[in-house]
């Protein structure tokens, strides 16, 4: 496990909120009220707004998100280098689960 | 509309780094018992686990409500157990009003009374707490008028704030 992913894991219950909103800003920023709607398309779920933020906190104090700097109320958020990193990492590690169950489910 | 009021209940610098686009979020919302419960998840998350981001906007808490709180704790002197007993009824007295609250707005939704209340809820403890705190060593009959008074205030302020 490396360590930009055992980050997120760190995150506890924001964990899964955490790894849903990389996955949202890896095809390009959003702002936060963008952010829930896309998570509620691709999850079927849409995270209340102290959920949402207790994530994004954290994902940008770990340097894995950045705060782009807007003219309105709307500040988007944009994946940086090191939050790819983790993403990539954690999609890996997800995937490899996924082929191990449908290989025994295949075999059960 | 309710859920912009619990916003109060962030750390300033949190609301300081966050407000504008929180306020946005929950605008959107509908207020329902489960959105109120994460919300005040979330401030409580806010206070206990501060981010370095939030914390690096080196906004000074002066907040009305933690203010208050430190002030009427237990006054400006008082024994250990004097403090003890100021912090368990402001404690309790919160945890109890909150359950009252969250109890109306579920059972009352969009009601204006209890939006109003929930706002108030916060004064309303303190000024409940003030015999156990800031008016202790009054006598028992100033301690009463005194809260009575008080609280007669903040009854008209609640009403009044429905009719605004």
């Amino acid at each position: 496990m490396s360590h930009d992913e055992a980050g997120i894991d760190e995150f506890g219950r924001f964990a899964e909120p955490a790894l849903l909103i990389l996955t949202s800003l890896a095809d390009g920023p959003k702002h936060g009220y963008a952010i829930t709607e896309d998570i509620a398309d691709i999850a079927g779920v849409r995270f209340g707004a102290g959920t949402l933020y207790g994530a994004l906190a954290r994902l940008e104090s770990r340097g894995l998100i950045e705060r782009l700097a807007s003219e309105d109320r709307r500040n988007p958020y944009r994946l940086t280098p090191l939050g790819e990193k983790a993403l990539r990492a954690r999609v890996a590690s997800v995937t490899a689960v996924a082929r191990t169950a449908q290989r025994r489910l295949a075999h059960a | 509309m309710m859920l912009r009021h619990l916003i109060r209940l962030y750390p300033r610098a949190w609301r300081a780094r966050y407000g504008d686009e929180f306020r946005e979020i929950i605008g959107a919302r509908r207020a329902s018992p489960a959105a109120v419960i994460d919300i005040v998840a979330g401030a409580i998350d806010a206070w206990l686990q501060p981010q370095a981001i939030v914390a690096s906007s080196r906004v000074q808490d002066t907040a009305m409500v933690p203010t208050l709180m430190k002030r009427c704790a237990a006054g400006s002197s008082g024994n250990a157990r004097e403090h003890a007993i100021g912090a368990t009824v402001i404690f309790g007295t919160t945890l109890a009003l909150t359950a009252v609250y969250l109890y109306l707005a579920a059972r009352y939704r969009g009601n204006d009374l209890v939006d109003a209340f929930g706002v108030l809820l916060y004064p309303a403890l303190l000024m409940l707490a003030m015999p156990f705190t800031s008016t202790r060593e009054k006598s028992r009959r100033s301690r009463l008028v005194g809260t009575a008074a008080a609280l007669a205030i903040l009854g008209v302020a609640w009403f009044v704030g429905t009719l605004i």
